[in-house]
């Protein structure tokens, strides 16, 4: 939480060829590739595609060990997936359960490093505002709009109260008397965020506000070299599906 | 209970997605202007309070929350919960986007299930309010350790094969989280019972 804290703060996109690539298209495209992905049975493709993707990553400057602190995230909870199946049977191993073990580490590491490139590599504002061109209802953006900015605010507010519990020698564990202080901060903060909500809906409403979140954001057009860059790299991955469906079956 | 990209089969990924749009629609449905900062600041609350981990032995656990969200939200739980997933796989990666319908289905129908239990029995028997929200996000837990395995199960048999299966050992590491939210849930909904009623009146 801290370092998502510390990352949020300094948010600073990765200047690269990549932070010129159209967020909206970017988006798009990278959506489509994750579910291309999601179709693969090969590890040989996959492992294909997976080391594409860190290459990926590393082409848009990201450094090696940064990828693998936040690959560290996901990690446990591949392990908890994948040992348990390839070890359910005792000793030896089945070679199908390595098969879908692997399939199954190389699919969400693929997924994984392709969220992070598609995430990280343009400022969060922008990354917010191409929502504006998937066509999502107004409301519903409405709300992704505020949330994002709530959360902003209550990172701050919840950093206090760490702070608060720290200087008077608490540390939080999963005992009740624990738990009891934790539930307090909870109650505090969602009585807050009510409070806060009846104020910023008079504030909208003030302003003629009309389920429609207004910034005067005028996108401009898809630049036809983003075009480009996206679909050779969508083509790229279809190629590597119909090999994967066809060829490595 | 996050599942990550590639975790499901294509064809549990597709049904997901178009049952979680089911679940999406009828949330969103009717929605009023003022509705709209509270689902924005649960949805917020929601995310930012997930990410506390709380240690439990030498692991920790971090709370899912669907019982307080389903009990504050009701019909908007889907909502609230839906984007807080999508901010959860986009700034950490954790969860997916081809499986973000299923860990919508996941969390949302217990939050579903915690609101009704909640209206019904606080409307019928006016029970404690702090003891039946306890109940809920129990039952909360279980539901979507539930709803998890059984995607898990229908995506492979391997996650079910063994004594040590994938599903079996997701239960279990569930079960301390489960008996916390109870604790959390009966906490927080006593809390607000007390001090803003209105917030979390049954019936």
């Amino acid at each position: 939480m801290e370092v998502f804290m510390k990352e949020w703060k300094y948010w600073r996109p990765h200047q690269s060829w990549a932070f010129h690539w159209d967020p909206r298209i970017k988006m798009l495209s990278f959506l489509v590739i994750i579910f291309f992905v999601s179709m693969m049975q090969s590890p040989l493709m996959l492992s294909f595609v997976c080391t594409g993707a860190v290459l990926l990553c590393l082409s848009a400057r990201f450094q090696l060990s940064y990828l693998f602190f936040r690959f560290l995230v996901v990690l446990p909870f591949l392990l908890l997936l994948s040992v348990p199946i390839l070890f359910s049977n005792g000793w030896p191993v089945a070679q199908e359960k390595i098969i879908f073990t692997s399939v199954l580490v190389l699919k969400a590491s693929s997924s994984f490093f392709l969220l992070l490139f598609l995430c990280f590599t343009q400022p969060f504002p922008k990354l917010m505002q191409s929502f504006y061109d998937l066509n999502i209802p107004p409301k519903i953006l409405t709300i992704i709009l505020l949330a994002a900015y709530y959360i902003y605010q209550l990172f701050f507010q919840l950093r206090t109260f760490r702070l608060a519990l720290a200087s008077r020698h608490f540390s939080f564990s999963g005992w009740r008397p624990s738990i009891r202080v934790y539930s307090s901060i909870m109650t505090g903060m969602i009585i807050k965020s009510f409070d806060q909500a009846e104020h910023v809906y008079r504030a909208l409403t003030a302003r003629g506000f009309n389920e429609d979140m207004s910034t005067g954001y005028e996108p401009p057009r898809i630049p036809i070299k983003d075009g480009l860059i996206s679909a050779v790299f969508i083509s790229m991955t279809l190629v590597v599906v119909i090999l994967d469906r066809w060829w490595f079956r | 209970m996050h599942l990550s990209d590639g975790v499901l089969s294509l064809p549990l990924i597709i049904t997901t997605s178009v049952a979680a749009g089911g679940v999406l629609w009828y949330s969103v449905q009717h929605i009023r202007e003022k509705e709209i900062p509270a689902i924005s600041l649960l949805t917020a609350v929601f995310f930012i309070l997930a990410l506390i981990n709380i240690p439990l032995g030498p692991s920790t656990v971090h709370p899912l929350l669907c019982g307080v969200i389903g009990i504050l939200a009701g019909r908007r739980s889907a909502l609230a919960i839906g984007i807080g997933l999508l901010f959860h796989a986009l700034l950490f990666q954790h969860g997916g986007i081809t499986t973000l319908g299923a860990n919508l289905l996941i969390l949302s129908l217990p939050a579903y299930l915690c609101h009704f239990i909640y209206q019904w029995m606080g409307a019928r028997w006016k029970w404690n309010a702090s003891f039946v929200a306890g109940c809920c996000g129990f039952a909360g837990i279980l539901t979507a350790v539930g709803i998890g395995s059984l995607l898990l199960s229908l995506s492979s048999s391997f996650y079910s094969e063994g004594t040590f299966s994938t599903i079996r050992l997701l239960a279990l590491s569930h079960l301390p989280l489960a008996i916390i939210e109870m604790l959390l849930t009966g906490f927080v909904i006593g809390q607000l019972a007390k001090f803003r009623p209105q917030l979390v009146a049954a019936g």
